[in-house]
Parts: structure tokens; sequence; C-alpha cells
């Protein structure tokens, strides 16, 4: 019975703060819609995901170790998921409609490549420093310790919003759908733990949104918290 | 967008099939529905299972869901097996049937709550469920406690919605009482993934197919006598369903199947075991629009 009266308690507790929300602060919602975009939503979900994960997760001893190839959902073919996940995409993109934008002098296309090349360098700074800060080992190279968290999913996380952003819903999916392939093979291959992409994966997503939302409004900063493996991190970004 | 929210709003029956499953506001659905569900767990190694324990059970459920505002919704259900027999086999000498309990009753209790919005065809839900099953012989029980956070997502394709779900999950502290003493708990896990589903309106008939994918935490399963402790997990799923609508009412009709996988880490890394859980349900239900 105690399992039942947590859950009323914490279902009437949740819904009471929806119900609240919905008259008290849906004008302020609104404006902070208008400003931000989905960019907080999409920090608060991912640390929501990220935090469960990590929480999960049972500790073990590390040692080198590789795991049973019917267990890996996309057994040998994870190499492909490592290789092109080194920003390849985001580079690739980068360069294309920039040289493109140049020569054509068309504006959209170097705002897109401008876009992209913001938020995979801001992306890519975000995850090196937290993986120096943090020192988590990966599941199955103890040895590395850069494990938290997943520059592969973040620098593709980020490349398939800003496709998403740029070119509507079906270049968005066929990216996205690239995007969650890289992610799962760094777990495939017992490089990540399922925590460490969770959070690459927000980062890259919240990064390519905030900016993009950035551009519309004409800001020039804005501020984000990360997940951290000890609980919820400040990180400020500056662009410049 | 604007023809699926006039579908909506003018036709209530096709209400009842939309993606999001919430009703006008101010209106509720009673939804009334039984399955055949089996659910098989075995810790097998590459070439034989180890042992198995296979529950199959007929589950009733009654659920009521009302929209209070605009685009909020409260649900609430109850599941009650009719009847259902949880099974442990081993592997020595062969595939032996080394004990079985019946069990009938209230088996859980679910909760749920949806913020959508029309304008943007997004959705947040928060989904919870309590389980405590009591078997027919004395201190035999299993019991647990699920919770799911769900992010909902719909495009029109067309003459067909495509439908996400983004999901993640936590499966709760499983424990299984036997009448011999024996007890079994599986830890609490987390699943992450995404599900899509592909939707067709036929006149009064929708059809619809939804495949997942989902990675997990670690599983880790342990009784007196044995600790198994396996790391990640996937799975993946599917299901079919087909609805037919009149009066503001609808039959249903489905069939899904998953399966996960998980890798078991032993003392000695030469040795390669798995857990893997199998589940499939057939169901019929009828909902009612009022």
């Amino acid at each position: 019975m105690a399992v039942l009266r947590i859950t009323l308690l914490l279902f009437l507790t949740l819904n009471s703060l929806a119900y609240a929300s919905e008259f008290v602060f849906s004008e302020k919602l609104n404006e902070l819609d208008k400003k931000y975009g989905p960019t907080p939503w999409i920090i608060l979900g991912g640390s929501a995901a990220t935090s469960l994960a990590y929480l999960m997760r049972k500790d073990r001893s590390y040692r080198k170790r590789q795991s049973y190839e019917e267990t890996q959902p996309l057994q040998g073919l994870g190499f492909i998921g490592d290789i092109i996940g080194y920003g390849f995409l985001n580079g690739s993109y980068t360069l294309a409609l920039g040289w493109y934008g140049i020569s054509n002098d068309d504006v959209e296309a170097k705002r897109s490549a401008e876009l992209m090349a913001r938020a995979s360098a801001y992306t890519l700074a975000t995850t090196m420093l937290l993986k120096n800060i943090i020192h988590e080992k990966r599941p199955g190279y103890p040895d590395d310790d850069q494990s938290f968290p997943s520059g592969h999913s973040a620098a593709s996380f980020a490349f398939a919003s800003v496709v998403t952003l740029r070119h509507g819903w079906g270049w968005g999916s066929l990216a996205y759908t690239m995007a969650g392939f890289i992610a799962v093979s760094r777990v495939n291959d017992d490089y990540h733990y399922l925590h460490d992409l969770l959070a690459g994966a927000t980062i890259g997503v919240a990064y390519a949104y905030g900016i993009h939302q950035n551009f519309q409004n004409g800001q020039d900063y804005w501020f984000s918290l990360a997940p951290l493996p000890q609980g919820l991190g400040a990180v400020a970004a500056l662009e410049f | 967008m604007l023809k699926f929210l006039f579908l909506t709003l003018f036709f209530p029956a096709l209400v009842l099939a939309n993606f999001f499953e919430q009703p006008a506001e101010g209106t509720s659905v009673l939804d009334l529905s039984t399955r055949w569900k089996i659910e098989e767990r075995e810790h097998e190694d590459n070439t034989r299972v180890i042992d198995e324990r296979e529950y199959s059970f007929l589950l009733s459920r009654l659920a009521f869901k009302k929209t209070i505002v605009d685009s909020l919704s409260f649900g609430a259900a109850i599941n009650y097996s009719l009847f259902g027999t949880h099974k442990k086999m081993f592997a020595e000498p062969s595939l032996l049937n080394t004990g079985e309990i019946d069990f009938y009753g209230l088996r859980s209790i679910e909760l749920q709550s949806q913020y959508l919005s029309t304008d943007k065809n997004l959705a947040l839900e928060i989904h919870l469920e309590g389980t405590l099953q009591r078997a027919r012989e004395r201190n035999a029980s299993l019991g647990g406690f699920d919770g799911k956070l769900i992010f909902k997502y719909l495009h029109e394709l067309g003459n067909f919605q495509i439908g996400g779900k983004l999901f993640s999950s936590v499966i709760g502290k499983k424990r299984v009482f036997r009448k011999d003493g024996e007890r079994e708990i599986v830890d609490p896990y987390n699943q992450f993934g995404n599900e899509l589903t592909l939707i067709s309106h036929f006149s009064n008939w929708t059809i619809s197919l939804s495949g997942h994918f989902l990675l997990a935490t670690d599983y880790v399963v342990r009784s007196p006598s044995y600790t198994r402790s396996s790391d990640k997990g996937f799975g993946v799923g599917g299901k079919l369903n087909f609805a037919y609508s009149f009066n503001a009412k609808e039959i249903s009709f489905w069939h899904e199947r998953s399966n996960q996988v998980f890798n078991v880490i032993t003392i000695d890394p030469s040795q390669q075991f798995e857990y893997e859980i199998e589940e499939q349900s057939t169901g019929l239900g009828f909902k009612w629009l009022y």
C-alpha cells in the first residue's frame, strides 16, 4: 500500500502543478516560449532522462571487455558510427553550404553554414570541458576516462537539429536517424553508457535550437543548465 | 494540421482514434479492454537456455480519461487478471517445469496525465503504474512500481500521419515470492527509446503500425542462491492496431510483440551469458466517448 500512497501523492502533486500552470503561468510560458523557444524544455527533458539513466546504473568493477555479440544491437557495424561521428557530417555541411553561399551570394546558405559551425563549435567545447572535468571511465575501456558526455552523440544531434531547423522534417528525419545510429554505435561498442548518450544528445540539440532562436531574436548569448553525474551543473555560453 | 484539428473537433468519433488519445475539453473516454499476454524471461548462453520464467495471463483493463481544461487531461486505469500462471523451468537435464503458481485478482493501478499542445501537435505524458499481484498460494506474490515520461509528436504526410513517442521509463524493483520461500528481486532499471507510428484513416477505419527501439541500463537479478549482473540492454518491438469508430465509440483489435536482450557480466570474461525478455499480447478493446 505504501507504493500506492506514494503513487497517488506524486500524481496529485504533478497534476496540481500542471493544473496551476495552465491558469497562472500560461501567459508567462508563452512569453518564455517566444524568447527562448523550445531550448529550456529540451534541457529540462534531456536532464531528466539523463538523470534517470544515471540513477539506474549499477556499480560494477571496471575491466576491459567486449560485449557478447548477440547483445549488441548493431553487432559488428558499430565502427561505421564511430568513424562518421567525429564531426565529419558537421564539417562537410558547413564547408559545402558555406562555399555555396559565398559562391552564389546566397544569404540563407551562409546562415545555415554559420548556424552549423556555431552549434558544432559550442557543442564540442562544452563536451570537451565536461569530459575533462568529470573523468568518467568508459564501460569497456577503463584506461580511458573520457566517457561522459558522448562527443559523438553531441555532434551528431547538433548536426541533425540544424538540418531539421533549416531544411524541415523530411531531411531532419534522415539526419536524426543518422544521429541515432551514431549514438547507438557508441553503446554497441562499449565506449559509452546510456546516460552519456542522453547528455551528449541534450547538449547538441539544445545548442542548435538555442542558437537558432538567438538568430531569430537577435540575441547574442544564452545560458543553460547541463546534466552532470553528480547532479545538475550550470554552463554559460557566450556567442562571439 | 487544420484538417486534423477540424476532424477531431467536429467528428468526435475520430477523437478516439487520434494519436494523442485525448478527448476534447469537458469530455471523457471510458476504455474497456481484454488482452492475452505472455512474458518470457530466459537466462541463456550461446548454446542453451539455462532457466526460464514464463508469465501468461488474461488481463482486463478498465480505464477512464477526462480532459479538464483545454489541453490537460488525466486518467486512471485498473488492471485485473482473470487468470494467469507463472512457471519456472530449468534446463538440466532437459527443460523441466520446476514450479508453477496460479494467480488472479487485481494486478495493477495506473495513473496518467497529459499536456497537449494542439497548435504544435506535441504532448507530454506522465504515466505511473503500481503492481501488486497475489497468487493463490500463501506467500506467493509479484509486485513492482513503474514510471514513464513520454514526449509525443505528430506530423502530417499526405493521407498519413506519422506519430512519434520519445520515452524514458523507470522499470521499478520487481519482487517475486514463491510459496517455498524463494525470493527473487529484479533491481530497477531504465529504458530510453523512440516509437514511431504510421497511422492511416479510411472512413471509419484506422490502421496503425508501430515500431520501437530502446536502450536500457543494467539488469540485475538477485536471489538467495545467485546474483546475475548484466549491463546495457536493447529492445525492439512492434504493434499492429485496427480500430473502427462509430457514434462516438470505437472497437479496436491489436497484436504486439517486443524483445529485450541484456548482456550478463560474469567473473570469467570468456563466459558469455544473456537475458532475453520476450513479450507478446493480443487484445480487443472498446472505447466510449461521452
